[in-house]
């Protein structure tokens, strides 16, 4: 075991001995095993190292110097200011996690044929969790592990067959000021019956500025002809921020399920997305957009699962890279012999900013079936010079020229949100990120 | 004369140790046409490029007076603020800037920096419809990506519209007429003359190899480039005469000289 598994593991030894401690005659509950067995997997596998393959350009090093201690409740958080909501109030169901903790005084998800429940009340009413709740992502994962083995509340969303959601649902996720490092956990579980439709657009913010790590798992499942939309927007500080993320999605024949994300905080970031599709003609989105500077890291690892014919599968991964940050892509499309006519279609674009970024690109095509098309294709560039030299020429400042030119790069990802309020709000974070870069040596760009 | 828009002296420049331009001597005065005529590699788009702030142009000597104002001392974005406007030889295609949007950008920065408040969308959006129509510039390509997908001759009237609607003082064509069928030509000459008409005290420095776009706009000074330098200056029939004798006879005469 190296040094970092075991500095993580003492933190989360006494992390973990103090949650049990705290469960007053609810260990016995299936919540609570379910978390203990997933601490035994954690136990084992550790935190992965660079020597696992899938972890080679990732670090989870800086993770193990702090001791975090997990978020706790904040049962009197009774307001929130307005504009950390991408969509007003009257277009969209609102849910709010403070600290990964269901705030139900906040949130409000009032429709016939959607049911709303939390991790907490199944544990202390001692049930069951409900359908496969912390059985679609898989504990062999070592960052689901931890995730499960600390999670104090999620939230569990059922939508019954052939219900369409009216509005979106927008799940806010906070974490608030504390001293001390803290980790929360915020977990969100989604199931949607056959020909239902629901619409999630998920966001992680932060009230605080120290040390914090988010540990997020999603769990889809997409039933019959059903359909789930789900976007992530990662937008906490840049600095002291670790951000460790897991979907996992299941597709049943003929559903449909995408997931956009966009990450524009976050010191150290994964985001994991794992899709299987498990019945005949599904159909599967995956779209990223990174807008990274300073030291920030992301990581974003896919893997897309064709386990059954006639599917399609659209990954689109952007990333604009300034400052010293880094970027990873890892897309794994994996075809299974029965998967005969799947089409899976991905691709990865990095644009550097500056000398010193850097992105690492991996595709990996796993195929079995011999019907098949599968493409993918990854470019690295440089601002061209050429279109900049165009736009200043007609009289556009050299920020307003570059941002431009940026706006266009990312809109191939931003466009595909439908959602009107969700896709200019999420353009103008786009834009304010990109301003606040305005100060880096602009000869570095565009050369 | 207080009238010079522009007053190159002495221009000496180069590209990565390569002189190009070596001593370049011209004046433009406010509302002419000046037609600069030359061999490929002669200089003339480097020329260009040099007026317009392309910045990967060494200027090792000489000065370039535009209105008074040191020219090479500006960012390309100031020179268009202060009105210089270059049609480019090869427009840059833009994937997803629409063309709305890059000119209400452009225009803006310009009314700006005249101290102007930005032009409201909608009225934008009425000028640019006035302004296509005027230069038989199909509306429907205002909806697309700036020259995405555009025909060369689609690129070209592009230019002359933006320099339409950006109203500068000094229109600097390079090649606007090289890929240009006669009918693209003739489109684009009756954009730029439309210029003139609408406002005599517009100067013009025409970039070109061929004389035949000099039938449609008529210039009042032509000059020939050869290696760097201007060689020769005339009248419109200097042109003419080009045409008929070759770039050949101006080289012999140089080194009969």
């Amino acid at each position: 075991m190296t040094t970092e598994e075991k500095l993580l593991t003492s933190w989360s030894e006494s992390n973990f001995a103090s949650l049990e401690r705290s469960l007053n005659g609810l260990s016995a509950t299936e919540p609570h095993q379910i978390r203990k067995s997933a601490f035994e997997s954690f136990r084992k596998s550790g935190l992965p190292t660079s020597k696992n393959e899938d972890w080679k350009y990732t670090n989870l090093r800086p993770l193990a110097e702090h001791n975090f201690s997990l978020a706790v409740e904040c049962p009197d958080f009774t307001e929130i200011n307005p504009d950390l909501f991408l969509i007003p109030a009257d277009e969209s169901f609102r849910i709010v996690l403070v600290n990964g903790y269901f705030s139900a005084n906040l949130s409000g998800l009032d429709q016939k044929g959607v049911t709303l429940q939390t991790f907490r009340e199944c544990l202390n009413k001692k049930g069951a969790l409900p359908f496969e709740a912390f059985r679609v992502a898989e504990t062999s994962n070592p960052i689901v592990a931890f995730q499960s083995a600390f999670v104090q509340d999620g939230l569990f969303i059922h939508v019954d067959k052939n219900v369409v959601l009216e509005k979106p649902v927008e799940v806010l996720s906070l974490w608030t000021r504390s001293e001390r490092p803290t980790a929360s956990m915020p977990r969100l579980y989604v199931h949607v019956e056959e020909g239902a439709e629901i619409e999630i657009i998920e966001q992680h913010r932060a009230l605080g500025d120290q040390i914090h790590l988010t540990s997020r798992v999603g769990e889809f499942v997409v039933a019959e002809n059903a359909k789930a939309t789900h976007y992530l927007i990662q937008d906490e500080p840049e600095q002291n921020l670790f951000h460790l993320g897991h979907i996992a999605a299941r597709q049943a024949r003929s559903s449909h399920f995408s997931t956009s994300t966009f990450a524009f905080g976050g010191g150290l970031v994964r985001n994991e997305v794992s899709v299987r599709l498990d019945g005949e003609g599904c159909d599967t989105i995956l779209n990223g957009l990174s807008v990274l500077s300073g030291n920030q890291h992301i990581d974003n690892h896919t893997v897309l699962d064709h386990a059954s014919p006639h599917c399609e599968s659209h990954q689109l991964y952007k990333g604009i890279y300034d400052g010293d940050s880094e970027g990873v892509f890892s897309g794994t499309i994996i075809v299974r012999p029965d998967a005969q006519k799947t089409n899976a279609i991905q691709s990865n674009d990095a644009l550097l900013l500056s000398d010193r970024a850097k992105i690492n690109s991996k595709p990996q095509l796993k195929i079995w079936a011999d019907d098949v098309k599968c493409t993918h294709g990854a470019t690295v560039g440089q601002l061209d010079k050429d279109a900049m030299f165009y736009v200043r020429s007609r009289g556009v400042g050299f920020y307003d020229a570059r941002d431009m030119l940026l706006r266009a790069f990312a809109g191939a990802v931003s466009k595909n949100i439908k959602n009107t309020s969700l896709r200019e709000g999420v353009e103008h974070r786009f834009v304010e990120k990109l301003s606040s870069g305005r100060t880096s040596d602009r000869r570095q760009i565009a050369k | 004369m207080s009238d010079k828009i522009l007053e190159i002296k002495d221009l000496k420049v180069g590209i990565e140790e390569t002189e190009i331009l070596k001593g370049l001597n011209l004046e433009i005065g406010k509302g002419e046409v000046h037609a600069i005529m030359g061999v490929n590699g002669s200089g003339k788009s480097t020329l260009a490029n040099v007026l317009g702030g392309r910045e990967e142009y060494e200027v090792t000597s000489g000065s370039v007076s535009f209105l008074g104002k040191d020219l090479l001392e500006m960012d390309a974005e100031e020179r268009a603020r202060e009105g210089v406007f270059m049609a480019f030889q090869y427009p840059v295609e833009l994937p997803g800037v629409l063309i709305s949007y890059f000119l209400r950008t452009a225009y803006n920065s310009i009314r700006e920096h005249r101290g102007e408040p930005p032009m409201k969308v909608r009225e934008f959006s009425e000028l640019i419809k006035e302004k296509a129509k005027l230069l038989e510039l199909d509306e429907a390509l205002l909806k697309r990506s700036v020259n995405e997908g555009f025909s060369g001759g689609e690129k070209k009237r592009n230019e002359i519209f933006q320099m339409a609607l950006l109203n500068p003082k000094l229109c600097i064509l390079d090649e606007t007429d090289s890929g240009l069928d006669i009918d693209a030509l003739q489109v684009a000459a009756k954009g730029v003359n439309r210029l003139r008409e609408e406002d005599p005290s517009k100067s013009f420095l025409i970039i070109t190899h061929y004389q035949r776009l000099l039938n449609y706009i008529v210039p009042d000074h032509v000059h020939v480039m050869i290696d760097g330098q201007i060689v020769r200056s005339g009248g419109k029939e200097l042109a003419l005469e080009l045409e008929e004798k070759g770039y050949n006879w101006v080289r012999e005469e140089m080194i009969a000289q």
